[in-house]
């Protein structure tokens, strides 16, 4: 590339520095485009979102439902009444609690790899 | 789709189930009423799109073609990434299911018909068939194994006796979300609609009032959108958890 010997030397690591540049000014331009384009993509992530927020309201209100009928039937069951239904409905809560914070530990979507 | 044709607004009126045609069997009710009908229209328009769309197999696929590959893909990547390749025994499970849910959502959206996952015992009995699939296939390929699944590994024996107690009842708690997640989706959207529809009319009756109806007929406009979103939605929340759940049958134990 170099021309010249001497100052030429200067010149060529100038003009090699400029291309460079140019080069990597045109590879930012890209990664901030495909970041653009993903992030269009990523508007579909509010329907995701959503299903998420539904999946927790559901699980924790089916936990709670779950443990106060089981502690109610063995209430009736037993006749101890009303210390199944106490009893159950603290288990039913945890376990509601317990199914969000899976839910929200594990990444959703993906869900956990297939152990072989 | 604005309720009846009385001044009184009845938003449950639109589930109602009736026969129409009265059908017993060794004394058990079996009428083929309207929710028999439209889940056979779903069971039809379902059929259709999949036999017309897949029959053409251009290189070039046409609109109908589209949707069916579409739908097909969307699942199969679903199914491929909760349960890896193991799962591909579940996904026409899957996807009948999702479909199903997905045409009776959009089908109870066109105004005057019935909406089949709006019943509670619908949305459930797809959910106990998801549920038993797993128990039947868990115990099956794993035995005893299968009930790892309720003593998570690495927790110490004492903490056991209280985790298995509420990892059963999560265990039990799941067709029960997932049943009623579905239904109470459905089932709020269509009287929110309902309710809207039914101020519209009010204020429409109320004399000089009915300069603010354009408002409920925007919110309206706004719920119908909302609710083609949730209709989509609920099926491919429904179908992400019956991977998730059959995953748990095929690799129990975490």
């Amino acid at each position: 590339m170099a021309e010249k010997n001497h100052s030429g030397e200067d010149e060529a690591l100038k003009q090699r520095l400029d291309q460079l540049t140019k080069a990597l000014d045109g590879k930012r331009q890209e990664t901030e485009q495909t970041r653009r384009t993903a992030q269009k993509a990523n508007d579909g992530s509010l329907g995701k979102a959503m299903g998420t927020g539904f999946r927790v309201a559901s699980e924790l209100a089916a936990g709670i439902l779950v443990g106060a009928f089981l502690g109610w039937q063995l209430d009736k069951w037993a006749d101890s009444s009303p210390w199944g239904l106490l009893g159950f409905l603290i288990l039913g809560t945890i376990a509601g609690f317990w199914n969000v914070y899976k839910l929200a530990a594990r990444p959703t979507g993906g869900g956990k790899p297939p152990e072989a | 789709m604005a309720a009846g044709n009385a001044p009184v607004i009845d938003p449950i009126h639109q589930f109602e189930v009736h026969p129409i045609a009265k059908l017993s069997l060794f004394g058990v009710d079996i009428s083929f009423t309207n929710a028999s009908l439209f889940m056979m229209i779903v069971l039809a328009v379902v059929t259709l799109i999949m036999i017309v769309g897949t029959s053409g197999r251009s290189l070039i696929p046409g609109r109908l073609q589209a949707m069916a590959e579409m739908l097909y893909e969307f699942i199969e990547d679903t199914c491929q990434s909760t349960m890896g390749s193991h799962g591909r025994k579940f996904l026409p499970l899957v996807f009948s299911l999702f479909l199903f849910v997905l045409f009776s959502n959009l089908i109870g959206l066109i105004p005057g018909t019935f909406t089949v996952t709006s019943h509670i015992i619908v949305t459930f009995a797809l959910a106990a068939v998801v549920i038993l699939t797993v128990l039947i296939y868990g115990i099956a390929k794993h035995g005893m194994h299968f009930f790892g699944l309720f003593v998570p590994s690495g927790v110490p024996k004492p903490l056991l006796l209280l985790i298995t107690p509420i990892e059963i009842i999560s265990f039990i708690s799941r067709p029960i979300s997932l049943s009623m997640r579905l239904f109470a989706n459905m089932l709020a959207g269509h009287i929110a609609l309902k309710v809207f529809a039914g101020f519209l009319l009010m204020l429409g009756a109320a004399g000089g009032w009915f300069a603010l109806a354009p408002l409920p007929l925007a919110m309206i406009v706004a719920l119908t959108a909302l609710e083609f979103l949730v209709a989509g939605l609920q099926a491919f929340v429904f179908s992400v958890l019956t991977c998730i759940y059959l995953n748990d049958a095929l690799h129990p134990g975490h």
